[in-house]
C-alpha cells in the first residue's frame, strides 16, 4: 500500500514537472492550467449556449480549486455580453461545462467564447494568477445564411408580464425594409448586424388561446412565430355557501379573469387527515356526500387549461357541515347488583362515533318501563359527556331504552330488559381459567340454545381499581369465540370475564365466567422453610408463607422444592426438571397443592450438606424462596449394628461352635439314628439266603387286627435268654392273639399272629432311653418259637378252614430289635456290647419255619431272608 | 378579399342549409316527378343557389376564425405569398384558359377541389376554441358535402362521369412545422374556399345560361355532349 502511494506521488510529481503548467517567475514557480479543448454548441430548445472545456490532466489529479473566467461576446469579439467567473474544484473524470442562457435567440447572430483560468487553491496561494485566454470559439448565427428568417423559430412559451426577445434576419433582402410586429404592434429594433435586428417585446400579455403572433414582414412576405403566453392565475378568497349537513358550494375568483382563457382548477377537500381531490373548469363547485357536523378543510388552485404554465397559489378555507339527527343506535350494556329491596342497575353506553352522532350530542334519554304492569314510563336524561347511569329497580323486570339526542333529533333507542331474578339464577356458574397471550385473552363459550340475538362479553380494564373501567363487547349469534384485546391489559393482572347470551327479547343471561391473565407473573411472596425429622437420608421440610391466589400475579398452582447438594449427588425419579438454572446440579420436587406445607425429602446422602429452597409457582414462574442449608446425620444403623447385632452374632457363633462340639451328644439325645433293617446285625445272625426283601415285613401291607394281649409270667421262666434281662424289669413275655375281625380279612390275609421276642411289655410301654434291648446270645434258640405259642398258632390256623395246610405250617413271625449301629459295623456280632438306643425298631420279619430253623450264620452282613414261596403272601 | 364578419353564423343558416339540401333532393323523389325528366336545368340552379349560400356562410365563419388566428391574418388587406399552402387546390386560373375548358372539365375540377377542401375544413376543428365555432364549422362541412353531391348530380344529369375515386388524394392534412405556418395554411384554406365558391358560382351561372339557351333547340341534348367533347 505504501509502495503504491509512493509510486502515485512520484508519478504525479513527474507529471507536474514535465507538464507545461509551471511558470517560473523570479524565484517562484506558479501552477497555471490554461483552458484546453474549448467547445461551444447551441441548445435551441433551452436557448442555452453550451460551453465545455478541459485543463491538463494533472490539475484533476491534484483536485485543484480553480476559477474560470468565461467571456461571451455577441456578433463581434469585442461586444462582450457575459463575463462569468466559474469556480469549481476539479475532480477526475468530471468534465467542465457551463450553459449560458441567452435572452436573444442564439441563432440570431454569432457568439464568441474565450476562457482563462486561475488556480484558486489554498495549497498554492502563490499561484493565484490568470492563465492566458484560450483561443476564441465561435457559435455561428443564422444571419449569414442568406434567408429571410425570424428567431425563435419554434413555439415559444413565456410567462405573462415577462419580456421576449426576437430577431429578424433579412437574408438577401434589404434590411431596411424589414418590419417586426408583435400582434398588430410594430416594434422598434436594435440592429445587431447588417442582416440582423433584435426586437424586445416587454410585458407580454395573454391575448388568445391560439397564441400571440410575432412576425417579421418585408413587403408582403411574412415570417412569423406564435408566442404562447403562460398565465399563472391568482385566486381570490374562496367563499362557501349553501352549507347543509352533506353539501356545500364553493366559489372563487380567478385573477386575471380572461374571457378567452379557460382555467382548470383543482379542489382538495380533507377532514381527519383524509383527502379527496376534484377537478373543475368552472369557478364554482358543489361538494356533496359530506359527513354531517364535520369540519372540512378545502383549498383550491387553478391553472390555464391549455398550454399549462403554472399553478396558482393554494387558496383555502375551513367550514363545518350542519348537524343531522343521530343515526344508528347506542351500544349499551348493564351491571345488575342486588341491594336491599331490589337491584341496582348500572347502565353503560358508548358514545356514538362522529359519523353517527351527526352533531353535538346534547344529552341521553333513559326510559324505564316496568314490564307486566300498566304502561308507565319513567324518562330521565343524562349529561352529554356521561356514558353511564345508575337506576334502582324492584324485583320485576324492566325495559330500559336509551337514545342519544342532538339539536336535530334523537338516535334509534337501544333497548335492554333487566331483571334481578335472571341475574340471581346464574350465581352458581363456575369460573373457568383461561390462558391469555400478549395478543389478548382468547375466550370461547358454548352457544346458547334457542334463538339468540347475540353474545356479550364484559370485563374490567382495571379490575384492581375502584373505577375499573367497565368494558363490554357484543358478538353476533354465530360467534362463539373471541380474543379480547385491550390496550389496558397488563401482565400479572387477573381479568374476569362474564359471557352473556342476549335473547331476542333483549334479556341477558349469564352463560359462563372466565378468568385469566394476558401473561402470568411469579407470586410476590417468600415461603420460609424449616427442617424437621432430620435423619441421615431423609428429612421433612415445613414451610410457612403468605402466598395466595388473589390478588397475586398468576394462578397459584403449588410449590417447587429445589434441592441442591453441595457435593455431587443425583436426583431420584420423583424430581422434575433436574437441570438447575446455571447448569448446577440439583433436583426439583413439585408439590402441586397450595395447601400442602410439608414435604418429605428422601434418598439423601448421609452426612451431606444440602440447600433447600421452597418457592411458590405460577404459570409465570417461581416466587422468591429462602434457602436453608441442612447437613444430614451419620448412619444410625452402624451404631445399631455395633451395639446389638455384633454381640448377637458373637454369641450365636459361640453357640454354634459349642453345639458342633457336642453334636453327637445332642444327636443322641434328640434325634437318634433310625435303624436300617437292611443293615441290621440280626440279618447276619439269621444267615438268610435269597432275597432279603422277602424277609422283611412291610407293615403297610398289613391290616391290623384286634390284638388281645395276655400276660403269661411263667413263660419268662422257660426262656433262658430272659435271664439276661434286667432283674427289676418285667420278665413276663407277651403273647399276642390275633383275632380275625371278619371272614374276608381272613381270606385275604395270610397273617394270623406273631410272636415278638424282642419286646417286653414294660419296654414297649415305656419307650424310654434307659431301656436296654435284649440280644439273644443263641441265635438258633432265640428263633425257636415257644411251644405254647406254636400251639396257639396252630389252633388259630386250624380255625381257618380255607387256608392251605402247607402255608399254615410254614408261617412263623420273628421280630427283633436291631441296634442301629450294627448296620454300620459289619463285623459286629450280637454278643458285642452295643450302645443303647432310645428308639425301638418294631418291624417284623416273617420266615418259613423250616428255613428259620436252619439259618446259617454266614456272611457278615445282617440280612433278612424270607421264603420264596411266601413272596406272594408276605404275612 | 375576405370580408370579416363580426358575428358568427347563427343556427338559422344551418336550418337553411338543411332546407336547401332537401329541396335539392326533391326532384329525385319519383312521386313528385310527375312531369317527367326536367333535364339538368333545375339541378344546376340548385347547385348555384347552394354555392351562393356557402359563400355567405364562409364569410361569417372566416371572420370568426381569422380573429381567432389573430393579426396579421385578420387584417383586411393581408395577402401574403402562397408559400406554405401548396397542397391546397388553387382556384386561381387565367381567364382565357378557364374559358377554354369545356363543361365537363370545369365540373370535374370543381368536384375535385371541393373534395380536398372538405378534408382541410374538417381539420380546422383543432383550433376551434369555442363550442359555437365548432358548430359553425360542422354546419359548413355539411353544406360543403351537399355542394359536392350537387355537383355530382349535375354531372350525372349532363351525362358526365365523375372523376375517378383513385384520383382523389388519399391524404390528410399534415401538421405544419410551426404554429405560425399552420395559421398561414388555415388562412389560405379559407381564402381558397372563397375563391372557389366565387368561381363555381360563375361556372354554374354560365352553365345555367347555356342550358337555358340550348333548351330552345330540339337537338340540344344530343349536340351538347358532342360539342363539349
Amino acid at each position: 500500500m505504501a509502495l503504491l502511494l509512493t509510486l502515485q506521488t512520484v508519478f504525479l510529481l513527474a507529471l507536474v514537472n514535465f507538464s507545461t503548467c509551471r511558470i517560473s517567475k523570479g524565484s517562484f514557480e506558479y501552477l497555471v492550467y490554461p483552458t484546453e479543448s474549448l467547445n461551444v454548441s447551441i441548445h435551441s430548445d433551452e436557448q442555452c449556449l453550451d460551453i465545455q472545456w478541459a485543463v491538463h490532466l494533472s490539475a484533476y489529479m491534484w483536485n485543484l480549486k480553480m476559477i474560470f473566467q468565461i467571456d461571451i461576446s455577441r456578433t463581434t469579439q469585442n461586444n462582450t455580453v457575459e463575463n462569468k467567473n466559474y469556480t469549481t474544484t476539479l475532480k477526475p473524470n468530471e468534465s467542465l461545462q457551463w450553459c449560458w442562457h441567452s435572452a436573444l435567440p442564439l441563432e440570431c447572430t454569432s457568439h464568441f467564447v474565450k476562457i482563462r483560468s486561475m488556480v484558486d487553491d489554498e495549497r498554492y496561494p502563490e499561484s493565484r494568477i490568470w492563465s492566458p485566454w484560450s483561443p476564441v470559439m465561435e457559435s455561428e448565427g443564422q444571419d449569414s445564411s442568406g434567408q429571410f428568417r425570424i428567431f425563435p423559430a419554434d413555439i415559444i412559451y413565456a410567462e405573462e408580464g415577462s419580456s421576449v426577445t426576437f430577431c429578424c434576419i433579412s437574408g438577401a433582402y434589404f434590411h431596411e425594409k424589414i418590419r417586426f410586429f408583435y400582434e398588430d404592434k410594430a416594434i422598434q429594433g436594435i440592429k445587431l448586424s447588417s442582416h440582423t435586428t433584435m426586437y424586445e417585446v416587454n410585458n407580454v400579455r395573454f391575448v388568445r388561446k391560439q397564441g400571440s403572433n410575432a412576425f417579421c414582414r418585408m413587403d408582403s412576405v411574412i415570417k412569423g412565430v406564435v408566442l404562447y403566453v403562460g398565465v399563472q392565475p391568482q385566486l381570490g378568497e374562496i367563499s362557501i355557501e349553501n352549507v347543509s349537513a352533506t353539501e356545500a358550494t364553493l366559489t372563487w375568483k380567478i385573477i386575471p379573469n380572461h374571457k378567452k382563457l379557460i382555467f382548470l382548477c383543482q379542489i382538495e377537500v380533507s377532514h381527519d387527515g383524509k383527502g379527496i381531490e376534484y377537478n373543475t373548469s368552472n369557478s364554482e363547485f358543489t361538494l356533496s356526500g359530506l359527513q354531517t357536523y364535520t369540519v372540512y378543510s378545502v383549498r383550491v388552485r387553478c391553472c390555464t387549461a391549455d398550454h399549462f404554465w403554472k399553478w396558482s397559489e393554494w387558496s383555502g378555507k375551513n367550514f363545518t357541515t350542519k348537524e343531522a339527527a343521530p343515526s344508528g343506535a347506542l351500544n349499551i350494556w348493564r351491571i345488575v347488583e342486588p341491594v336491599s329491596g331490589g337491584y341496582n342497575v348500572k347502565i353503560f353506553w358508548k358514545s356514538l362515533p362522529p359519523s353517527q352522532a351527526n352533531g353535538k350530542i346534547l344529552n341521553y334519554s333513559i326510559a324505564m318501563e316496568p314490564l307486566g304492569e300498566v304502561p308507565k314510563v319513567d324518562i330521565s336524561f343524562s349529561e352529554s359527556d356521561s356514558n353511564s347511569t345508575e337506576k334502582f329497580i324492584d324485583h320485576q323486570p324492566y325495559r330500559i331504552s336509551i337514545a342519544a339526542i342532538n339539536s336535530v333529533g334523537s338516535s334509534t333507542p337501544s333497548v335492554i330488559v333487566v331483571s334481578g331474578s335472571a341475574e340471581n339464577s346464574t350465581q352458581n356458574i363456575k369460573e373457568d381459567r383461561v390462558n391469555g397471550t400478549r395478543d389478548g385473552i382468547y375466550l370461547s363459550w358454548k352457544p346458547k340454545p334457542g334463538e339468540t340475538e347475540g353474545y356479550v362479553v364484559d370485563w374490567c380494564n382495571y379490575p384492581r381499581d375502584a373505577i375499573c373501567d367497565f368494558q363490554w363487547k357484543k358478538f353476533s349469534p354465530n360467534t362463539t369465540s373471541a380474543t379480547i384485546r385491550s390496550a389496558a391489559f397488563q401482565s400479572g393482572v387477573r381479568y374476569n370475564f362474564r359471557i352473556y347470551g342476549l335473547s331476542t327479547k333483549h334479556e341477558a343471561y349469564l352463560l359462563e365466567k372466565k378468568t385469566g391473565y394476558t401473561q402470568e407473573l411469579a407470586l410476590d411472596c417468600k415461603p420460609e422453610v424449616t427442617v424437621d425429622n432430620l435423619a441421615s437420608t431423609s428429612l421433612t421440610l415445613i414451610w410457612k408463607d403468605n402466598c395466595t391466589d388473589e390478588p397475586q400475579y398468576g394462578f397459584f398452582k403449588g410449590y417447587r422444592i429445589y434441592v441442591k447438594p453441595e457435593v455431587g449427588g443425583s436426583c431420584d425419579a420423583e424430581t422434575e426438571n433436574p437441570a438447575f438454572p446455571g447448569n448446577t446440579v440439583g433436583c426439583i420436587y413439585t408439590v402441586p397443592d397450595t395447601k400442602q406445607k410439608t414435604f418429605n425429602v428422601k434418598k439423601l446422602q448421609p452426612n451431606s450438606t444440602y440447600s433447600f429452597e421452597v418457592k411458590a409457582y405460577t404459570g409465570g414462574g417461581d416466587s422468591l424462596g429462602s434457602i436453608i442449608k441442612v447437613t444430614t446425620g451419620t448412619h444410625e444403623n452402624t451404631n445399631l449394628m455395633m451395639t446389638i447385632i455384633f454381640p448377637m452374632a458373637f454369641f450365636s457363633l459361640l453357640l454354634i461352635i459349642g453345639l458342633n462340639l457336642k453334636i453327637q451328644w445332642v444327636k443322641e439325645k434328640c434325634f437318634p439314628d433310625i435303624p436300617d433293617p437292611y443293615k441290621s446285625s440280626v440279618l447276619s445272625l439269621m444267615k438268610f439266603k435269597g432275597n432279603i426283601h422277602q424277609a422283611i415285613l412291610n407293615t403297610s401291607d398289613c391290616i391290623p387286627d384286634t390284638i388281645e394281649v395276655v400276660n403269661k409270667p411263667e413263660i419268662s421262666k422257660t426262656q433262658g435268654s430272659r435271664t439276661l434281662l434286667m432283674g427289676n424289669e418285667i420278665t413276663t413275655p407277651a403273647y399276642l392273639y390275633l383275632l380275625p375281625t371278619g371272614k374276608e380279612a381272613l381270606d385275604s390275609q395270610a397273617c394270623i399272629c406273631f410272636e415278638n421276642f424282642t419286646y417286653r411289655q414294660a419296654a414297649s410301654d415305656s419307650g424310654s432311653c434307659s431301656q436296654h434291648p435284649m440280644i439273644p446270645t443263641d441265635p438258633a434258640r432265640s428263633v425257636e418259637p415257644p411251644e405254647h405259642l406254636l400251639k396257639v398258632e396252630r389252633d388259630y390256623i386250624g380255625s381257618l378252614g380255607n387256608i392251605p395246610a402247607g402255608e399254615e405250617a410254614s408261617l412263623n413271625y420273628v421280630s427283633q430289635l436291631a441296634p442301629t449301629m450294627s448296620g454300620d459295623k459289619g463285623s459286629s456280632f450280637p454278643d458285642l456290647p452295643e450302645p443303647a438306643h432310645c428308639s425301638e425298631y418294631k418291624m417284623q420279619m416273617v420266615m418259613p419255619t423250616g428255613v428259620a430253623l436252619s439259618l446259617p450264620l454266614e456272611g457278615d452282613r445282617p440280612i433278612s431272608i424270607t421264603s420264596l414261596d411266601q413272596r406272594e403272601k408276605p404275612c | 378579399m375576405l370580408p370579416v364578419a363580426g358575428e358568427p353564423a347563427g343556427d338559422s343558416w344551418g336550418m337553411l342549409a338543411c332546407l336547401c339540401t332537401v329541396l335539392w333532393h326533391l326532384p329525385a323523389v319519383p312521386a313528385l316527378n310527375r312531369t317527367g325528366d326536367p333535364g339538368p336545368g333545375p339541378s344546376i340552379q340548385k347547385t348555384y343557389d347552394l354555392t351562393r349560400y356557402l359563400e355567405h356562410q364562409l364569410r361569417s365563419l372566416a371572420g370568426t376564425y381569422l380573429n381567432y388566428l389573430g393579426p396579421p391574418f385578420n387584417e383586411p388587406d393581408f395577402n401574403p405569398p402562397r408559400l406554405s399552402a401548396e397542397a391546397l387546390p388553387s382556384a386561381t386560373v387565367d381567364f382565357d384558359v378557364w374559358r377554354s375548358l369545356n363543361d365537363h372539365l370545369r365540373l370535374a375540377q370543381n368536384y375535385q377541389a371541393y373534395s380536398h377542401l372538405l378534408c382541410y375544413v374538417r381539420g380546422l376543428d383543432r383550433h376551434a376554441a369555442t363550442a359555437e365555432l365548432r358548430r359553425s364549422l360542422a354546419h359548413f362541412c355539411t353544406s360543403l358535402q351537399g355542394l359536392l353531391g350537387s355537383i355530382a348530380g349535375v354531372m350525372a344529369a349532363l351525362g358526365y362521369p365523375l372523376p375517378p375515386q383513385g384520383a382523389e388524394p388519399a391524404w390528410a392534412p399534415s401538421p405544419s412545422p410551426s404554429d405560425f405556418l399552420q395559421k398561414m395554411e388555415d388562412f389560405w384554406l379559407l381564402k381558397e374556399l372563397q375563391t372557389w365558391l366565387w368561381r363555381s358560382a360563375k361556372d354554374f351561372t354560365w352553365l345555367k345560361k347555356k342550358m337555358h339557351s340550348s333548351a330552345a333547340a330540339v337537338t340540344l341534348r344530343l349536340e351538347a355532349p358532342a360539342s363539349d367533347l
